[in-house]
């Protein structure tokens, strides 16, 4: 198996994965917290339309997605303050949409565009240039959530108080769901559409049933990340199976299993 | 006398509906002013109005001399607030410790003043539990501690009591009584406990919808007078300051 390691695609895979490892559970932890959950998994879905565009401007996907996925992000903002359309109708609203003519766009234009690669990820095509997207993305997000933890604590604990203390509550939530929607963008090439809620979502879920403290959800969420990614593209060498669909199915494994070891509401006494 | 909170001419409609028409009233500094009146009679408002949550169409509001538009953070850090019933999402993990180190910044990282300053409401073992096990009253005192510890100019507390037990919310009135007497902070506190109204309020503003009435506990608190504000036959008893 270690002559693997002498493909170029492989290690470069290996780094792709590290460096996603390294944050997007982390990450995780804040999305569960704020319960945006959804609003990364519409931003995901935006990248239908981000790939469709990218074909007809003849640009990387990598680079408009980091322009588009930031945009959207706003504009779903935007609709949310300005409708009083419930945040999940909203956002069904929006993937199915954006899907819908995403897709539609791809299979007019023509173009190479795999939509297997775009839902499953293609971590085994990861390029330098995608590489440096990660770390760039992932310094990125280490320094927005330094900044921004106290705050968004605040917010996930009371969104009034916190505003009525002088959060400005409106400016930290942008901020972060517009650092949501890159670290999003920058990770869809490695792991795609689909399998990317769940590397963002499932480690911090099952992370939360274990923790009893804020720091103790970010350390388990981590290391059910780490896991989940390890084992995951070692399924992925091992089968036939797309990487980010692996990473998916232990990262599900994994929450039914902490789920269900992890001590009930009613043992908890709340 | 300074008035922290200036509060004339007021009206709010919420959804169409005037939730308040025309109230006035003001906080001066060493004031304890409890706001009284049937539930729905707009006092929760009233204090979302002063703490620029929720816009106003007529009147005028003046907390620490601006309006709560122009109210920067560090004015906010001056303006201890405390909600009606707390709810927030339980099934996230965080420790007492982590909220407070939020909520009160840098300055109270160390563990002794975080201990310190839930001492004040009597809640130092409630430090390293779990934010989501806390019973609403326990909870209550926490966020009271942090309102107080910042040491605020002006203090808006709605139902601040509600569900702690009696010992305690007497030890909670004490204390904001120690520091409105020693550090003339202002406060205007959202009550249904006629019985704390009268013992710590140095005056008492009755509203539904409408300014009522307005003057000393033992001016407002008179059974005519609550009988047609609650519209329930009442007996009143004072205390003596």
């Amino acid at each position: 198996m270690l002559d693997w390691f002498a493909f170029d695609f492989v290690r470069n895979a290996l780094l792709a994965m590290v460096l996603l490892a390294v944050f997007y559970p982390l990450m995780g932890v804040y999305v569960v917290g704020q319960r945006v959950a959804y609003f990364g998994d519409a931003v995901a879905h935006s990248a239908f339309a981000g790939a469709a565009l990218a074909a007809i401007l003849d640009w990387q996907m990598g680079v408009v997605l980091l322009i588009t996925a930031p945009l959207f992000a706003l504009l779903i903002a935007w609709f949310q303050w300005r409708t009083n359309l419930p945040t999940d109708v909203l956002l069904v609203v929006v993937i199915t949409s954006v899907s819908a003519a995403g897709i539609a766009l791809v299979s007019l234009l023509e173009t190479p565009l795999s939509l297997g690669a775009l839902l499953f990820g293609d971590l085994l095509a990861i390029e330098r240039s995608d590489l440096w997207r990660l770390l760039a993305v992932d310094c990125f997000g280490v320094a927005m959530l330094l900044w921004l933890t106290r705050p968004l604590i605040r917010i996930g604990f009371h969104r009034e108080l916190a505003q009525a203390q002088g959060v400005p509550v409106r400016a930290v939530e942008t901020l972060f769901l517009v650092g949501l929607a890159l670290v999003v963008a920058v990770g869809i090439r490695a792991v795609g559409i689909l399998p990317m809620s769940a590397l963002l979502v499932l480690p911090a879920a099952a992370a939360r049933a274990m923790s009893r403290s804020f720091r103790g959800m970010l350390f388990i969420s981590a290391i059910i990340g780490w896991l989940c990614l390890i084992l995951g593209f070692g399924l992925a060498l091992w089968q036939p199976i797309p990487p980010g669909a692996a990473v998916a199915l232990v990262a599900s494994i994994v929450f039914v299993l902490t789920a269900g070891v992890a001590p009930s509401r009613k043992e908890r006494g709340w | 006398m300074v008035n922290l909170l200036e509060v004339r001419d007021l009206s709010v409609s919420l959804g169409g509906r005037w939730v308040l028409e025309g109230v006035s009233l003001s906080v001066g500094e060493g004031e304890l002013v409890a706001l009284i009146g049937p539930n729905g009679a707009g006092k929760t408002t009233l204090l979302r109005v002063a703490l620029g949550l929720i816009p106003y169409q007529r009147g005028e509001v003046r907390v620490l001399g601006k309006p709560p538009a122009k109210l920067t953070p560090a004015d906010r850090a001056r303006i201890g607030y405390v909600p009606q019933a707390l709810q927030f999402d339980r099934s996230m993990p965080l420790l007492v410790s982590e909220l407070l180190r939020a909520m009160l910044g840098e300055a109270f990282a160390r563990r002794a003043l975080l201990q310190h300053v839930l001492q004040a409401v009597d809640a130092e073992h409630l430090l390293d539990r779990e934010v989501r096990a806390l019973s609403g009253g326990e909870l209550q005192r926490v966020v009271v501690a942090a309102a107080l510890a910042l040491e605020p100019r002006l203090l808006l507390l709605d139902e601040p009591a509600t569900g702690i037990d009696v010992g305690v919310r007497l030890q909670f009135y004490d204390l904001i009584e120690e520091q409105r007497k020693q550090r003339s902070i202002g406060a205007l506190v959202v009550s249904h406990d006629l019985s704390i109204v009268s013992r710590y309020a140095t005056r008492v503003v009755c509203i539904h919808h409408r300014l009522l009435c307005t003057g000393t506990p033992q001016e407002v608190l008179q059974v005519p007078i609550i009988e047609e504000l609650y519209g329930h036959p009442v007996s009143v008893y004072h205390h003596e300051h």
